[in-house]
């Protein structure tokens, strides 16, 4: 590893994110009652800066350094980044007291910057509004993703580039938009906070205010799922929900499609072979859900809530308008399933992601079919196209890493904490796929607050390693990462 | 500038990294899958993988509204359809490569627009241009001309009984000198020194000079007395480029050799040049090198198609009394193990197309560009603008960056070597000299601040 380069970097974006803490840090100032929230925030952005500036005085960079970034660096320093900015996000909830421990705090900023959306908090209605408003604000930073932010904020760093945003792009491989990296991340940026604009907007119509709208905005539209509600959605009324089952399917689809939708070419959407897959399964898993809480469980107008936490599950947001932990036992497997899936290649979404998933389904057939004609050549194919095996190859592997980390996740669950097999399996499974909510005792109406403290250690690094598609965070394990 | 590149071999990539880094957007097709990906791991550009003479591929490499399309694939057919569809998609400027010398003559004569092509360049043709120019200096190690071979850019080592050893550069500097010269750059111990008035030339030192074409001769016995005109080459390989290196060499070397492996080419070249001698064998062997009379050889050149017999025979040549030798090679990282070797001189083909390309993309008011002492400095030829800072006072009075000097100016025809009480005026052709890293800040003088 450069050491030097990868700690200025960092360094950089550590200065970015010290800078947006100004946004929390002036909402908290005008709410004027909380002395202790201004201070917190001041303190946190005074000692971002100053660590940022220290860190960069003492690796001074020439300008072709970035030329001799490998991939190694480039995923270290998008795993370190989060790592290092998820501990100075937490520091204000530490510091005003909001929380009890360190590691609740930290546990609930990388809830926030994964867009998991589990909280500790019991009470939310009672924290101050700009530490809410830094919650939500997390959770949007995370979703597109603070790399690809600095980016497409700070000058081109040239070649170096493209291995931090493949590294913080979810997906089997990392799309252009625009051939440069730098454009690239603009317009992803671009949409994103058109999108979130709109839904704001949209949100603010139906009777939100202007903060629950900006934080709602924040958690639909990074797949997030914290609230400034106890009761999450279902304090809201049935247009607010419309309004976010909507954004929470546009947020858990890829990026590039909506950029080159609003470029003029919409066709794009069911040209792509993972959106038609996404598309479709949300249709029928509605159709399956409202049949089944219709007849099974008795509601009388289930469209709604169905549709809400199919979309909510899938995409991995994890809001919720209704206690699924008490739904009939076919629709709670049915929901954990679909947190094994989650959005799209390129979507603020968690979970393996649907492109990954269907892949996996063709090499399984595919592996079938060769048992009967040993001699066949069956290409697996996307849109048409064969894929190399290399990316297969990639794709499986993730698979078997995912499911290990979940099944070594469950397991430490269960032996952390005094809780059943199915709450320690969903909370790992919750964490690992950026979700949130999972059942049993963090089913939709729980929260984290009771996990030991080594429970909620090992739930945070699946957080992680979920939204850094686990190479990020799994390769600062492996010593020769920290050798030349 | 929006630029698409059909081809990611060594031309393709380095380009498109250079591009790139100038802030282009760049498009980069290539059919291989494997070479695709690599290059997109590289550079910062958009990769697309399938067949430069696809249109559908072409068309999603924005060659719609490029402003340059640069056809490097290995196929000279498939580089002339990819201008032809360019063209007809409404591409602003085409470049290609053609290889197939025949063909890039005859393009010549009919003229390139007709085949809806801007430029053409062939690496292998400039790579020969390049060492026929090394061995008619002799002595000299790089070389470039500028202003269409009036002024020409030449590098020597100084030995110890030159009369340039020890000489003070302000003394240089003076009118009267019956042949005058600019020393324009020192490479001392591996670092590049623009030098200054009190600079003192030393043993050994490679320095760059810049001189009038015409009193090339002269200089060259002034600078090196020991230095005489070579009486006797060997070129191993009857290639494209070692056929034009014998062929241009004819009449000024006294012997030209050409040693070729395969006994068919040998024969086809012994029979297509004349006064040249081929000898059918592999430098490799001592014994065909001793009948070369290898002891005997001012410069021998390899210009064969494999990269590693080409450094072979160099080395051994050069242990078995080859005064000089000069490889031809494609592979780009031989640079550095060169000089360990005991090899005096390397072209690069691939690099040198790299470099022409890159004349034309340069921006406005820079008409060419040469990389000098291993890509450190740049040599460029830059025209001024109406109002820029460089044409409102004598050069002695205009703050330069400090690794940067001008060398000469092209007026009414002529060419100055420039001095402190040099006036440029607009629209004049100069040639700068810089360190890589003050060209931006050297280009501003030569452009009008614009007021926004």
């Amino acid at each position: 590893m450069h050491k030097k380069i990868v700690a200025s970097i960092v360094a950089r974006v550590l200065l970015v994110v010290s800078l947006i803490m100004l946004i929390p840090l002036g909402w908290a100032f005008f709410d004027n009652n909380h002395s202790l929230e201004v201070f917190a925030f001041s303190t946190t952005i005074l000692l971002g800066l100053l660590v940022s500036v220290f860190v960069r005085g003492i690796f001074p960079l020439d300008e072709d350094a970035f030329e001799h970034l490998n991939a190694k660096d480039g995923l270290a320093i998008v795993g370190l980044s989060w790592i290092v900015l998820s501990l100075f996000g937490s520091l204000p909830f530490y510091l005003t007291g909001s929380v009890l421990s360190f590691t609740d705090a930290f546990f609930e900023t990388v809830s926030g910057f994964t867009t998991t959306g589990a909280t500790i908090m019991t009470h939310i209605e009672g924290l101050p509004k700009g530490l809410l408003f830094w919650r939500s604000l997390t959770h949007w930073l995370g979703g597109m993703g603070i790399i690809v932010l600095f980016l497409a904020l700070l000058p081109a760093i040239g070649q170096g580039a493209y291995r931090l945003y493949q590294a913080e792009t979810p997906g089997p491989t990392a799309e252009r938009a625009q051939p440069r990296v730098k454009e690239t991340a603009k317009a992803l940026w671009g949409v994103y906070f058109m999108l979130s604009f709109l839904e704001t907007l949209l949100l603010k119509i139906g009777g939100m205010t202007w903060f629950d709208a900006l934080c709602h905005t924040f958690g639909t539209m990074a797949t997030g799922g914290f609230s400034t509600k106890t009761a999450s959605i279902a304090a809201f009324n049935p247009f607010i929900q419309w309004v976010i089952v909507v954004f929470m399917f546009l947020a858990g689809t890829n990026f590039i499609l909506h950029y080159q939708a609003i470029k003029g070419n919409p066709k794009t959407f069911f040209k792509s072979e993972e959106f038609r897959w996404y598309f479709f399964l949300v249709l029928a898993l509605i159709f399956v859900f409202t049949f089944i809480l219709k007849n099974a469980y008795g509601l009388s107008m289930p469209v709604r809530t169905a549709a809400f936490q199919v979309v909510s599950i899938l995409t991995t947001t994890g809001y919720v308008t209704a206690d699924f932990n008490l739904w009939p036992q076919v629709l709670r497997m049915g929901l954990v399933c679909l947190m094994f899936i989650g959005g799209c290649a390129g979507s603020t979404g968690g979970g393996m992601k649907v492109v990954r998933v269907f892949l996996m389904f063709k090499v399984a057939v595919r592996s079938v079919v060769q048992t009967i004609f040993p001699n066949a050549v069956i290409p697996v194919k996307i849109e048409g196209k064969p894929v190399s095996d290399k990316i297969v190859l990639g794709v499986l592997s993730f698979g078997a890493i995912f499911i290990s980390l979940f099944v070594v996740g469950a397991l430490a669950m269960a032996a952390t904490n005094n809780c059943d097999l199915q709450t320690a399996a969903t909370a790992s499974i919750a964490a690992l796929g950026n979700i949130g909510p999972g059942l049993g005792k963090v089913g939709a109406a729980e929260n984290y607050a009771w996990i030991s403290i080594p429970g909620k250690w090992v739930l945070t690094f699946l957080m992680l390693a979920g939204r850094l598609e686990l190479y990020s965070i799994l390769i600062l394990f492996i010593p020769t990462t920290w050798r030349k | 500038m929006k630029i698409t590149i059909v081809g990611a071999g060594v031309i393709g990539s380095n380009l498109a990294k250079d591009l790139s880094d100038q802030n282009h957007e760049v498009y980069v097709v290539e059919k291989i899958p494997e070479v695709a990906n690599k290059a997109n791991e590289k550079l910062d550009a958009k990769v697309l993988i399938g067949e430069g003479s696809d249109p559908e591929i072409l068309k999603q490499a924005g060659i719609e509204s490029a402003d340059l399309v640069i056809a490097v694939t290995a196929s000279d057919e498939t580089n002339f359809v990819v201008c032809s569809l360019a063209d007809a998609y409404g591409a602003k400027k085409k470049i290609a490569r053609i290889r197939n010398l025949p063909l890039s003559q005859a393009l010549d004569s009919f003229g390139y627009a007709r085949f809806s092509i801007d430029e053409i360049i062939n690496p292998e043709q400039v790579a020969a241009e390049q060492t026929v120019k090394i061995v008619k200096s002799p002595g000299s190690h790089e070389v470039a001309d500028f202003g269409d071979g009036k002024i020409l850019l030449r590098s020597f080592v100084i030995p110890e009984d030159s009369p340039l050893c020890h000489a003070k550069i302000e003394d240089l500097r003076s009118d009267d000198s019956p042949w005058p010269f600019l020393v324009i750059a020192i490479k001392r111990d591996n670092s590049v020194i623009i030098p200054k008035g009190d600079g003192v030339i030393q043993k050994s030192d490679r320095i760059y000079v810049l001189l009038p074409s015409a009193s090339l001769g002269e200089f060259l016995a002034f600078v090196d007395p020991n230095a005489r005109r070579p009486e006797k080459i060997v070129i191993y390989g009857a290639t494209s480029i070692g056929e034009k290196i014998a062929q241009d060499l004819i009449g000024y070397v006294r012997d030209v050799l050409v040693l070729e492996e395969n006994e068919e080419q040998a024969g086809s070249v012994a029979g297509k040049l004349n006064n040249v001698r081929v000898i059918n064998g592999s430098p490799s062997e001592k014994e065909i090198l001793k009948e070369c009379g290898i002891e005997a050889v001012d410069v021998f050149i390899s210009a064969s198609d494999s990269d590693h017999s080409n450094l072979v025979s160099a080395v051994l040549a050069k242990k078995m009394g080859a005064k000089k030798t000069i490889i031809i090679t494609q592979h780009p990282d031989y640079m550095s193990i060169m000089e360990s070797l005991g090899i005096d001189i390397m072209i690069n083909p691939r690099f040198l197309a790299v470099d022409q390309i890159l004349r034309f993309v340069r921006g406005e008011g820079v008409n060419a560009v040469t990389k000098i002492v291993g890509c450190k400095a740049e040599a460029l030829e830059l025209v001024p603008e109406q109002g820029s800072p460089i044409t409102k006072a004598p050069l002695k009075d205009i703050k330069f960056p400090k690794e940067s000097i001008v060398g000469a100016v092209f007026r009414d025809d002529d060419v100055i070597l420039a001095d402190g009480n040099t006036c440029i005026h607009e629209g004049e052709g100069t040639i700068v000299f810089c360190h890589e890293d003050c060209i931006t800040q050297l280009q501003k003088l030569f452009t009008r601040k614009k007021i926004l």
